[in-house]
């Protein structure tokens, strides 16, 4: 790159500045480095400035500004980007009564979302988590199926015409489990959502693979018992990078 | 009944709100509530019926559930 530099220059009475040397350090300011191990040399040989706190610096291989506070490098901003494909984590928050909903969670950043619900419990016998999203309290359509290993039991649900998605039926006990993968919330689209759960029920394991059949833009979810008692739980909510 | 309570989180500012299902959303909760008691029975009664006629079907066969699942493999 036109501004990577290698050496972070210092003057002595007398000396003889060179055009080269005017244009490494006086032209680009902020003295730009192609990674941490070329940064880290640029300082403090022979002729070299002597690192010192307050110095600045621009990485090329993660592409953020960096200051010196004395000890360590740190980063000014952006983050480090994440890379192509990566999860980014948005929000998140706890479940503690019969419904929760997440307000502003999708958006015009990615058209796909990743959510994970840990430790989901509930209060009271055996409800199942349903999903509605925005507003939206019809056009839902899904497929239902869950299996127990241990009693070799299968089971089959779904609707066609539904006003809310099944994801998984819970006991009133811990460590039970689900992941939801959001595809086009935001996007004036049908938006698809694929679920697995893990309870302590009869379906134990559970899928759903569901729709909002009416191109609709949503930015929120709600996740409700089908019963009154209440749901708890962690839910962090990610999105994947477009590209 | 405890009124079920609705929390709602906003992702941007963290903001949290809890407060009882409004009447809208306690018709709702209601109406669905009686729509899957509805859905459970008609399950159940089709459930029954299948295997009804499979318990007659075995009856001619002259095997029992256990010696059928057998034969399947």
């Amino acid at each position: 790159m036109a501004n990577t530099q290698t050496t972070v220059p210092i003057f002595v009475a007398a000396q003889v500045l060179e055009a080269n040397q005017l244009n490494q350090s006086a032209a680009t300011g902020v003295p730009v480095f192609a990674t941490t191990v070329t940064r880290d040399a640029g300082f403090g040989g022979a002729g070299e400035k002597p690192l010192a706190e307050g110095q600045l610096c621009y990485l090329e291989s993660t592409n953020v500004v960096q200051y010196y506070d004395g000890a360590a490098w740190a980063t000014v901003g952006p983050a480090a980007p994440a890379a192509a494909g990566a999860l980014t984590y948005i929000s998140g928050g706890s479940l503690s009564t019969t419904s929760t909903t997440f307000t502003n969670a999708f958006s015009a950043t990615y058209d796909n979302y990743l959510v994970t619900v840990n430790a989901l419990n509930c209060s009271a016998g055996f409800p199942v988590v349903l999903l509605t999203l925005g507003a939206a309290t019809a056009n839902y359509a899904y497929s239902y199926n869950a299996a127990n290993q241990f009693a070799n039991f299968a089971f089959q649900a779904g609707s066609a015409a539904a006003a809310s998605i099944e994801l998984v039926q819970l006991q009133n006990t811990t460590s039970q489990s689900l992941t939801m993968r959001f595809l086009s919330p935001f996007l004036a689209d049908r938006t698809t959502i694929f679920s697995e759960g893990l309870a302590y029920t009869a379906s134990q394991w559970a899928q759903t693979a569901g729709a909002h059949n009416v191109a609709t833009s949503f930015t929120s979810f709600t996740l409700a018992s089908s019963t009154a008692a209440t749901l708890s739980g962690t839910v962090r909510i990610y999105g994947f990078a477009n590209s | 009944m405890t009124t079920p309570q609705k929390t709602i989180i906003d992702c941007v500012t963290g903001e949290t709100v809890t407060r009882d299902f409004d009447e809208t959303e306690l018709r709702q909760f209601e109406a669905a509530q009686i729509q899957r008691e509805k859905d459970a029975k008609a399950k159940a009664k089709t459930e029954q019926t299948l295997a009804d006629k499979r318990q007659i079907i075995l009856d001619r066969l002259g095997l029992t559930a256990d010696e059928f699942n057998a034969l399947l493999g």
